[in-house]
């Protein structure tokens, strides 16, 4: 306050009425609307901004999928976990279009992508090699001593299994050298199957003769601790927290993995759990692997000898299971606890299953038991099987023969009854059924039925047996298959693959070559609903699926553009709604004390001191963490940060205002003093408030990003730049278009704010207009 | 206080010893570091229908002698009798009633006026605030006003921005009006304003106060400005009245040597004229840390040791002139004051 | 001069007074037991009891709060949950590290903002003024974190194998202490200047003159105190333009001028000196922004100083270091506020009049 009446206005005597001339006769809203228009900076911020609230209202119109769907349970096939953004206009491939191709100087015999699709190796003469998938280099050559007939990748691609002459070659990719070499017994495999989630699982080799299984033991508590390793790296979860499990500490640090498993929350989706654990964990458990993997060594289980020839054989998903075809029938073998001294054409049950999560304590009985397996189930059918197929699950199996497609039960716990689920006969013009499959989608379950007959591919209803659709492929299919999300299906002849919808049966895209094909399959990973195929020594990968993502996909197999998209409304929402709470609250405070004076004054402007003596993101953190983590109390703390700044410039202008003539000759009316203040002072206050509350929007979209970034703000899975830039930055080297994108948006939001803030700070303070 | 001002009941206003200080608090414990007597011990009386011009330089305390009286600005000490009563003492609902009674108009015509109420709620507020809540009433009302100070109707509509300062202290003009006061304390209302504006304002004013009787309290640093309009004129020199006597006598019969020395400044419109001016050396003391004695005789041309140690006491001159210097002799006897 | 720090300092005791008392009932505050969130949720009632007798929590409130003060007077903030150790040890780790890239992110941000505000007011409208404001603009607009990350992205990955190639994350490797090649004895874990200055990595390099160690250090500095710097830089470089604008347009440069006084001079000797008081005050207000950052900056580049501690702690829930460490960087703003003060009162005798 003027502790004199000396009045400062004194010195503008004899100037009045010049600067009346150059004042045009507008509202004064309308004045400062025409000059924030005339700065170009504003424009451009109010532009942008006109454009992000049209983003955000009509994100469902803009955005090409729902910004929280997993495009896997979409499904939409041509989607990559981290997928590089994808835009048609640009180049993007489209469905015929080879995404990659690589040849070797002899025929290849067999070929396979790894589940993440980033490598794929090939084997061709004595020679297998790993390439890369993206980029077509050859990044390791195994060399073998006979020419290569199969091999296959484990499945978390660290190893793989090739079968050469009478050996199996274990082969290590992270280090690229060989790790184990493995006499198959009963002559040359010429087929490999490798279903075991976890190590321990094992895999198996089989020729038309016989069927080797293979599996990694160890002693029970190396087996163990290396199990839970293994399952902590792959699901989050301790084993040895939960089961009392031998008490031999894991090279893996116990405490951290500990406090992992207790801070990773449960109720996200299985991807969302899996990408988490691919985040966080993998430095440990691939060391953790490594250290426990010296201590396992590879042991034959079984070696099984059918009478018939064998023409399949595949390992259920937690391997240990395995079935195998052989002339009309089919035997699922299992991994029990055989007693040695019995012989061995009459297994003895120990009456427990081993494998993973049971009671290991049973393999005490060592001396006198081995692992092995036993045959505990034959389907006996009256024709020569074709084919029998596992679903992914091991609930059901699929059985062709020439004139009927059966679906058996495969649960170990019925045995007898009801083992038959469904049959269905063949067409009367449609006989000789191959190739039956399931059509299987990686979520979804069985969605169909599907088989070949000569030049035609069949589509059956799983429950009713109805004929849904036929597929006119044109020639002789050898092979058919569908893709992970079940919603392609490919025909194959020698020369000709057509891919087809499964929703309706639709032809989608021919892939015609001019050598013979000798293998096709689809791309894995989740679902790049590619195709694999080798002509004679080349390899192909050829794109089906006609999809784009204009900035990539997330961790999570989600539309990075989409999420995007939505995640406008959230930051417009949290500048808005934050800076608004901030600054009623702050006028209020502001405006009292100012209005007030005294003892008010002095509490309300020292607190809000206290307040601004922490740097406003620290306090924010300090609020959030007594609030906890959220979207809405990340805008509460926020909002509480920001009220010191509004509270200081309302009081400011409170007190400016305050003494103006106007004020007092309010009071010589004898007007209420509320109704000056409200009247009279707070929108004469008003306008470095706006200034600063605009300003204070970007700022606050700042904090809260940073927040969510921080774990602390919005939570999974909303799509909120902040979070899904804190999600994926471990990403950065990888794919640093995951972190790119939302910096943009906010970077241009922030921007938006900040260009309009001073516009208007220029607009309606005419003095800075020069 | 003389018995003059104290017996006629022609005075509509009585200010007694008035005090105003302001308290400096220190920034940290909050403790009075020192007090700014920004008007210290004021006597004066205002007869009804008269224009008193109060005269001082820039920081003497004169704007605040106007305030004090709305009670605008808390007075420390005294009291202020408008009609006999004492206006410190009133409960709200009676002091809100004597806001009719007594308005105020302001130096700058900029800052009086909310620029963001039209002209016609700015005159009006002060009826609406004094229970006149038609609408149609208040119009004509404000009508009313804005005639009296030369403006027209479509003038209500306009924002404050939107005239010049003339026409602006106009429209402060009617606002003090449109309630009918029969006092207004006019605080510089020209200086703010060209000079060709000025006595258009001026001339305003006068016809004004003859008209509906007003009583003006006139505030000014400009001598001409006061030679021009008043009947009665007091000096104020840092929180105290120096001298107060009608117009002629002040203008043709300086007392006090400060008044002296503003009459010396006022310009004389002859290149020719060659006037003796008394300079007054150095600026106004602080209120703060005002001189001991008499306040003047820091700058005082004439200033004698006594004037340092003792405060003069305003003495009678005759012919209602009243002075606080020891170079002066009463003309009756001497009388303390306050 | 002094009388003026003295009553900055003054001003400054409530303020202090207020972030202990904030601080304190941030950890009352928290939600559960303060007990069993320290020693875990299998922690017996009688453990319990004994905890809290020990820590004086089953006193009144404003005893415990009594007690606090007293700690924290004493320098002791407590001892860390998950480490079990006294955190004014993480401190003597972790702050150097913090400061170092505070101090390299200022450096950076004057070193760059002030002649780019120069150039821009003196060549007001011109290409470079528009370019630089426009650059301000989206230096304040970014976030830090982003800014963190895309730097090692470009560093890192994309100019791998070329000679601008900049370590994307990580600390500089452990180089031997200064005292050692000084023989002064000295410990790098205790709250010691010797082991202070030990931990930080640049200062500590210079001092044992290792010019491979801080060749790494440095390099290890660049991309988060580019990431830190931009926006103090940003907005150090708009405040110079319109503080040199502003003066550039008063009378005294034209009279200046008028004068014939140099071109150069004029700017150099006349406008810059009264131009850059407000940008001391905006270098101090900035320093919170630069305390922020850090923090977000340090996890991005996997720097071990109070701002990852800060993020560890949070995350792993282990409060005593979350109210420590903001009690540390709160009185840290104060401190650095109030010598920003000092410093403008020394520059600007008007301020002392105030």
């Amino acid at each position: 306050m003027q502790p004199t009446d000396s009045d400062p206005v004194e010195l503008r005597l004899g100037t009045a009425d010049e600067t009346v001339a150059s004042r045009p006769p507008k509202g004064l809203w309308r004045e400062t609307l025409e000059r924030l228009v005339r700065k170009p900076s504003a424009i451009v911020g109010l532009v942008i901004l006109g454009f992000l609230v049209l983003v955000a209202t009509f994100a469902p119109v803009i955005a090409t999928h729902d910004p929280l769907a997993v495009l896997l349970d979409v499904p939409e096939e041509g989607a990559e976990r981290r997928m590089e953004p994808c835009i048609h206009l640009l180049g993007c491939p489209e469905p015929g279009d080879e995404i990659l191709n690589v040849s070797t100087r002899d025929p290849i015999t067999d070929a396979a992508l790894n589940s993440t699709n980033t490598q794929v190796f090939t084997t061709s003469g004595t020679t297998l090699t790993v390439w890369d998938a993206d980029s077509g280099d050859a990044l390791m050559t195994f060399d073998h001593d006979d020419p290569v007939t199969a091999a296959i990748w484990s499945p978390t691609d660290q190893l793989i299994v090739s079968s050469a002459g009478n050996q199996l070659y274990i082969w290590d990719v992270n280090r690229r050298e060989q790790k184990d070499e493995l006499p198959n017994a009963g002559g040359p495999a010429d087929n490999l199957a490798w279903k075991g989630e976890a190590i321990g699982g094992g895999f198996l080799s089989f020729n038309a003769e016989s069927v080797n299984t293979w599996a990694q033991l160890g002693s029970d508590s190396v087996l163990f601790n290396f199990l839970s390793a293994v399952t902590w790296a792959r699901t989050g979860q301790d084993l040895s927290a939960e089961e009392e499990g031998p008490d031999v500490t894991t090279p893996s640090d116990g405490e951290e993995n500990a406090g992992q498993a207790e801070t990773e929350p449960d109720t996200e989706t299985d991807t969302d759990a899996d990408a988490e654990a691919e985040e966080e964990a993998p430095a440990i458990s691939i060391e953790a692997q490594r250290i426990l993997e010296q201590q396992l060594t590879w042991t034959r289980l079984e070696l099984i000898e059918p009478d018939a020839g064998v023409t399949s054989a595949d390992w259920n998903i937690h391997g240990q299971i395995a079935m195998i075809t052989t002339g009309s029938e089919v035997q699922l073998w299992s991994r029990r606890e055989i007693v040695e001294q019995e012989t061995t054409n009459a297994p003895v049950f120990s009456g427990d299953f081993v494998g993973f999560g049971e009671d290991t304590q049973a393999g005490q009985q060592a001396s006198t038991t081995r692992l092995g397996m036993a045959e505990y189930l034959t389907i006996p059918l009256d024709e020569p099987i074709v084919s029998a197929k596992f679903n992914r699950e091991r609930t059901r199996i699929l059985i062709t023969t020439g004139s009927t497609l059966q679906s058996w039960n495969a649960t170990e716990a019925v045995y007898n009854e009801n083992l038959l689920q469904l049959t269905i006969a063949a067409p009367p013009e449609y006989p000789e059924l191959a190739n039956g499959t399931w059509i299987e989608a990686l979520s979804r379950g069985i969605r169909y039925m599907m088989a070949s007959s000569g030049e035609t591919g069949l589509v059956w209803d799983t429950q009713t047996g109805e004929l849904l659709y036929t597929l006119p492929h044109g020639e002789p299919i050898v092979d058919m298959s569908t893709s992970q999300l079940a919603t392609l299906i490919f025909t194959r002849s020698d020369n000709l693959i057509k891919v087809w919808s499964v929703d309706d049966g639709e032809l989608v895209v021919t892939i015609e070559t001019d050598t013979p094909i000798s293998l096709a399959k689809w791309q894995t990973g989740g679902s790049s609903g590619g195709i694999l195929l080798v002509t004679e020594n080349e390899l192909k990968i050829v794109k089906t699926s006609n999809y784009q993502y204009i900035m990539g996909v997330d961790g999570n197999f989600r539309d990075q553009f989409s999420r995007l998209i939505y995640g406008t409304r959230v930051s417009l929402m949290v500048g808005l709604t934050t800076v608004s709470l901030a600054v009623i609250l702050g006028t209020i405070a502001g405006s009292l004390a100012g209005f007030l004076g005294g003892w008010v004054d002095n509490l309300i402007m020292r607190i809000m001191d206290v307040m601004l003596a922490f740097p406003s993101l620290i306090l924010a953190i300090a609020v959030v963490t007594v609030l906890g983590p959220g979207l809405v109390n990340a805008l509460l703390a926020i909002s509480i940060v920001f009220i010191p700044q509004y509270a200081r410039v309302a009081r400011s202008g409170v007190l400016s205002v305050r003494e103006e003539d106007f004020v007092m000759a309010d009071r010589a009316l004898g007007v209420h003093p509320m109704r000056i203040l409200f009247r009279r002072v707070l929108p004469n206050a008003l306008a470095p408030l706006i200034v600063q509350a605009t300003l204070g929007i970007g700022t606050a979209i700042l904090d809260a990003a940073a927040l969510s970034f921080l774990g602390l703000g919005a939570q999974p899975p909303t799509a909120e730049w902040g979070a899904m830039l804190g999600q994926e930055r471990s990403q950065i080297f990888t794919a640093p278009h995951l972190v790119f994108f939302p910096g943009i948006a906010i970077m241009i939001t922030v921007l938006a704010f900040n260009l309009l803030g001073d516009g208007l700070r220029d607009a309606l303070d005419p003095r800075l207009d020069r | 206080m003389t018995d003059i001002a104290k017996t006629d009941t022609d005075n509509l206003l009585e200010i007694r010893d008035l005090k105003v200080y302001y308290e400096i608090k220190g920034s940290v414990l909050k403790r009075t570091v020192g007090v700014v007597k920004a008007v210290d011990g004021v006597d004066l009386a205002i007869k009804r229908g008269e224009i008193l011009g109060l005269v001082g330089e820039s920081g003497c305390g004169k704007t605040t002698v106007g305030r004090a009286i709305l009670r605008l600005v808390e007075a420390t000490e005294g009291t202020v009798s408008f009609n006999g009563r004492n206006v410190f003492e009133l409960p709200p609902s009676e002091m809100k009633h004597l806001r009719r009674e007594m308005q105020l108009v302001f130096q700058d015509p900029y800052s009086s006026l909310d620029p963001r109420s039209k002209v016609g709620d700015i005159v009006g507020e002060g009826l609406r605030v004094h229970g006149i809540r038609d609408r149609q009433e208040r119009h004509t009302q404000v009508l009313k006003a804005l005639q009296l100070v030369g403006l027209q109707e479509h003038h209500m509509r306009r924002f404050p921005h939107e005239f010049s300062g003339g026409q602006r202290q106009r429209i402060g003009i009617a606002r003090a009006l449109v309630l009918n006061p029969s006092f207004i304390v006019c605080d510089e209302p020209v200086s703010a304003l060209d000079v060709s504006i000025q006595s258009q304002v001026l001339n305003l004013l006068k016809d004004l106060q003859g008209e509906l009787n007003l009583t003006l309290m006139f505030i000014a640093h400009d001598m001409s400005v006061v030679e021009h309009l008043c009947n009665r004129v007091a000096v104020m020199y840092l929180g105290k009245i120096v001298e107060v006597a009608t117009r002629e006598e002040l203008f043709s019969n300086p007392q006090h040597p400060y008044t002296q020395a503003l009459m010396s400044a006022i310009p004389v419109a002859d290149p020719k004229a060659k006037r003796e001016r008394l300079i007054l050396e150095g600026d106004p003391p602080s209120p703060l840390n005002p001189p001991s004695g008499c306040r003047f005789h820091t700058r005082c041309p004439e200033a004698i040791d006594r004037c340092a140690v003792e405060e003069p006491l305003q003495i009678d001159l005759g012919q209602q002139h009243l002075c606080a210097c020891h170079l002066r002799e009463p003309v009756k006897t001497p009388e303390a004051i306050g | 001069m002094a009388g003026y720090v003295a009553r900055r300092l003054t001003l400054a005791i409530p303020v202090l007074f207020g972030i202990l008392f904030v601080t304190f009932a941030l950890a009352r505050l928290l939600p559960g037991d303060p007990c069993r969130s320290a020693l875990g949720e299998k922690a017996t009632d009688e453990i319990c009891d004994d905890f809290n007798e020990r820590k004086g929590l089953n006193k009144p409130i404003h005893e415990q709060f009594w007690i606090y003060l007293q700690d924290v007077v004493q320098g002791d903030l407590g001892e860390s949950i998950k480490e079990g150790r006294p955190v004014t040890e993480m401190l003597v780790e972790r702050l150097p590290v913090t400061l170092e890239l505070a101090i390299a992110a200022m450096t950076f941000a004057v070193l760059v903002g002030i002649p780019l505000g120069i150039v821009s007011a003196y060549y007001h409208n011109s290409a470079a003024d528009v370019g630089t404001m426009i650059g301000a603009n989206i230096g304040v607009s970014m976030p830090v974190f982003w800014l963190g990350l895309m730097l090692s992205y470009f560093f890192g990955v994309s100019l791998k194998d070329t000679p601008l190639w900049l370590p994307p994350s990580g600390m500089p490797a452990s180089i031997a202490p200064w005292y050692e090649a000084w023989g002064i004895e000295g410990s790098r874990d205790a709250l010691t200047l010797t082991g202070f200055i030990a931990n930080m990595n640049v200062l500590n390099a210079i001092l044992a003159g290792n010019t491979e160690g801080l060749r790494d250090a440095l390099r290890h500095l660049i991309l988060p105190g580019v990431a830190v710097g931009t926006i103090p830089l940003s907005i150090i470089a708009r405040m110079t333009r319109s503080s040199l604008l502003e003066v550039l347009g008063l009378n005294y440069i034209r009279t200046a001028r008028a004068k014939g006084v140099r071109e150069g001079s004029v700017v150099r000797r006349h406008a810059l000196r009264n131009a850059l008081l407000p940008v001391v005050t905006i270098i101090g207000l900035s320093f919170g922004t630069l305390l922020s950052g850090a923090i977000l900056t340090e996890t991005v580049f996997g720097l071990s100083g109070v701002g990852k501690a800060l993020y560890d702690s949070i995350t792993g829930r282990d409060y005593t270091v979350v109210q420590a460490f903001t009690l540390i960087i709160a009185i840290m703003f104060v401190f650095i506020n109030l010598i920003v003060d000092a410093l403008y009162a020394y520059l600007d005798p008007r301020i002392r009049l105030e």
